[in-house]
């Protein structure tokens, strides 16, 4: 199970654009109205240092796991409590995403399909993808879906040129101000640092020198696709209508229509989100089984997976409506999760590692 | 190795069984596609909705002299439950994906449409990609209801003559909504009306604009010219045929004008007062010279270009006045310039913008270049001795 640095860019920049882009620009043009896109560039700044810190976290045992780095960081006992709140995170952002993802599903495409079913489909492709392969397979289709994501959103782009007015993103600053701005990149720099996913995948680099580079590159392609996204929104629909619709870039893309001839093609949305989806699950399904794994010394880590999925399936039905599930990603994920499990704590290891390393040579 | 071969195969052969359908499918002889829709306002205040459908089996070729499509209506205090009264009439499941037109009649325009609008984007089977129309001195459904000798299907006629006529089609609902969201700006919509045609029956006729005040309500009309002035400061106009006497001439002159540019120039003082000059440039060509002037003399075409450019300024502030004046609400953008051109100030008179606007000094300057004069410099049939140099 080795990936290499090309795979790893696109498996970032498959996961983090597909569900920032649809679910971050609604809160962040409610904020920062036209001026969203500084939100969002300021993003990507938190999101590239959130970043540098895992992998120089990571680098510090570049063969080990984020399950046994933490341990030799902190000694056994810190180094395993220290844990608890990722496994929450890692299982309960599993469950919610399958969930977000049959919501959208439900809405733009099949509303009489039962819901179990659209998540079961879903949840048995990534048991699958995660059972045969592990993170090669995962890895594989990665390099595969990223570029074909890249290309949906390079499409949405050239599609949508003629509806452009440059000057809705006028007047910088004024409407908004420095305070708003910052309050609106925070959703998308939650979203965004999920890249700390890496800490569990450095272990299964062929190079690991690479890691840097292809994280932060795939970090950096996929806050320039949400830039552009961004833009795009705000130069459609103005400064005011995007924080009203609940999937922005969605309702964009059905308005789409070049001469008359490409019209209705909400689906490549769609497409480019369940693939984008299909990615970021498989990560976490993989994340969580071999952490679990490695956690309670199980030898085979592929037989969690036959538990951590019926877990996930029924987290999957604890939301009770779309509200919960914004809910979720506005409160739990964007003022626990982000800063303490993705901020705060890779931040203190990564400090505590290095005095502890400089120590001991 | 070969039994995990076969439970992949199995598992394949499966693939195909669940892929095969699903619970959503309709399959298109169970859809009804509607074209266009209206509303009107009942008497007792419930709404009236009708929809135009297409009839699949008359659309193709030549077939005989029956109309390919029919209308349904439906009434209820609420759009959901009008369409649902329709529902009851139909065979087949409402598809809108290919809906280009909404007609709403005069009576509930000026009762206001706040109501109606929000389903067009919350479901999403509706497209906002669309054009929401204001049916002068008439009823929503009348519009449907014009049979239009080019078109197969008549609502597509709305579309058509909006475009020929040089306007930008299908954006009116989005374009709508960012006014009515937006903090100075007044909704607009485009306007169609029901005339006698040459032939004994009536046939739609693009009329101009409608003006909405902050309460979705309708406030007035501006006319074909007057709403083609407006696109033209909003930069969305592709054509406008002008033609202006040239007094000094004792004739008219005829131009196409085809490509289109629009300046505004925004100042305040110290009170308050504010001040729009607006510079609007076109270049177009000569298409009518009834006078005697040769136009391919630079002399002359200066003296035609001057006074179209003076008369058509006249014009287009006449326009301005009436919508200050006569409507007091914004739906020339002038918010949105001041709110570009001079963010700090705006922030403080936002507030009293609708107090602001009707006092708004403005100035208009229209810079039309005649670079073609068409075919002929002076009308051919005059005599040598009668044309002026």
């Amino acid at each position: 199970m080795k990936i290499s640095g090309y795979q790893l860019f696109w498996l970032i920049f498959t996961m983090e654009f597909g569900m920032t882009a649809i679910f971050t620009l609604s809160p962040a043009v409610f904020l920062s109205k036209q001026d969203a896109w500084i939100s969002i560039l300021l993003a990507t700044l938190i999101a590239l240092a959130t970043t540098f810190v895992a992998v120089k976290l990571s680098l510090l045992y570049p063969e080990k796991t984020f399950i046994h780095s933490s341990q030799l960081i902190l000694g056994r006992w810190l180094g395993r409590l220290v844990l608890l709140p990722y496994f929450v995170m890692w299982f309960s952002v599993t469950g919610v995403i399958l969930r977000e993802f049959a919501d959208f599903v439900y809405i733009t495409l099949f509303s009489s399909t039962p819901q179990w079913s659209i998540i079961l489909i879903m949840l048995s492709a990534v048991v699958y993808a995660t059972y045969t392969g592990g993170l090669r397979s995962i890895a594989r289709s990665g390099e595969i879906i990223g570029p074909v994501s890249a290309l949906g959103s390079i499409l949405i782009l050239v599609f949508s040129v003629k509806d452009w007015d440059w000057l809705r993103l006028l007047p910088v600053y004024s409407n908004s101000g420095f305070l708003p701005i910052v309050k609106g990149g925070m959703t998308p720099a939650s979203f965004l640092a999920e890249s700390f996913m890496v800490v569990m995948l450095v272990a299964f680099m062929k190079k690991p020198q690479r890691v840097m580079i292809s994280t932060l590159s795939g970090v950096a392609a996929a806050s320039i696709a949400i830039l552009a996204m961004t833009m795009i929104v705000i130069m459609v629909f103005g400064p005011e209508l995007p924080a009203k619709f609940i999937y922005p870039l969605y309702s964009i893309v059905s308005y789409i229509s070049v001469m008359e001839f490409i019209q209705n093609v909400d689906v490549l949305i769609v497409l480019l989100w369940i693939i984008s989806i299909f990615i970021k699950l498989s990560l976490y399904m993989f994340i969580t089984s071999y952490g679990t794994a490695q956690l309670f010394h199980i030898k085979k880590w592929k037989r969690t997976i036959w538990w951590i999925a019926p877990i996930v399936f029924v987290i999957s039905f604890v939301p009770r409506n779309t509200n919960d599930t914004m809910v979720y990603a506005k409160t739990i994920w964007h003022d626990w999760i982000f800063p303490i499990n993705l901020v705060a704590i890779p931040l203190l290891l990564w400090v505590i590692g290095s005095i502890r390393k400089k120590m001991a040579s | 190795m070969m039994k995990q071969r076969l439970g992949v195969f199995i598992g394949l052969i499966l693939c195909i069984i669940i892929t095969t359908g699903c619970w959503d499918r309709v399959e298109l002889s169970d859809r009804a596609f509607d074209l266009a829709a209206s509303t009107d306002l009942m008497e007792d205040g419930s709404y009236l909705t009708a929809a135009q459908f297409i009839i699949p089996s008359r659309i193709s070729a030549g077939a005989s002299g029956e109309q390919p499509y029919f209308i349904e209506t439906g009434t209820g205090k609420t759009l959901l439950e009008a369409i649902q009264k329709t529902r009851q009439k139909l065979s087949r499941i409402i598809t809108r994906g290919h809906r280009r037109n909404y007609y709403i009649g005069e009576d509930l325009a000026k009762h206001g449409i706040g109501e109606l609008l929000d389903g067009f984007s919350r479901d999403p089977g509706n497209r906002i990609r669309l054009d929401i129309w204001v049916v002068k001195g008439g009823k929503g459904m009348d519009a449907l209801k014009v049979h239009y000798p080019l078109e197969k299907i008549p609502s597509i006629a709305s579309v058509k003559i909006h475009r020929a006529v040089g306007g930008t089609t299908a954006t009116s609902y989005l374009d709508f909504m960012m006014a009515a969201s937006s903090e100075g700006s007044s909704p607009t919509l485009p306007v169609v009306d029901i005339v006698q045609g040459a032939a004994p029956q009536e046939t739609i006729r693009f009329y101009g604009r409608a003006i909405f005040n902050h309460d979705y309500k309708l406030v007035g009309y501006l006319n074909f010219v007057e709403g083609a002035y407006r696109q033209w400061i909003l930069k969305r106009i592709s054509y406008l045929d002008l033609a202006e006497e040239i007094p000094e001439a004792g004739g008219n002159v005829g131009v196409i004008v085809n490509s289109f540019g629009s300046k505004i120039r925004s100042s305040v003082s110290e009170k308050n007062k504010v001040k729009m000059e607006i510079e609007l440039t076109g270049a177009g060509h000569v298409a009518e010279n009834n006078t005697n002037l040769n136009l391919n003399k630079g002399k002359n075409l200066k003296l035609v270009q001057n006074e179209l450019n003076k008369k058509t300024s006249e014009h287009v502030l006449a326009m301005i006045t009436k919508v200050q004046k006569q409507f007091g609400t914004d739906v020339l953008g002038f918010d949105q310039v001041m709110n570009r051109q001079h963010p700090a100030q705006w922030n403080k008179i936002k507030g009293q913008w609708n107090t602001i606007f009707p006092n708004i000094e403005v100035s208009v300057r229209v810079n039309i270049n005649l670079k073609y004069m068409g075919l002929v410099g002076p009308p051919l049939q005059y005599k040598e001795s009668e044309i002026k140099k």
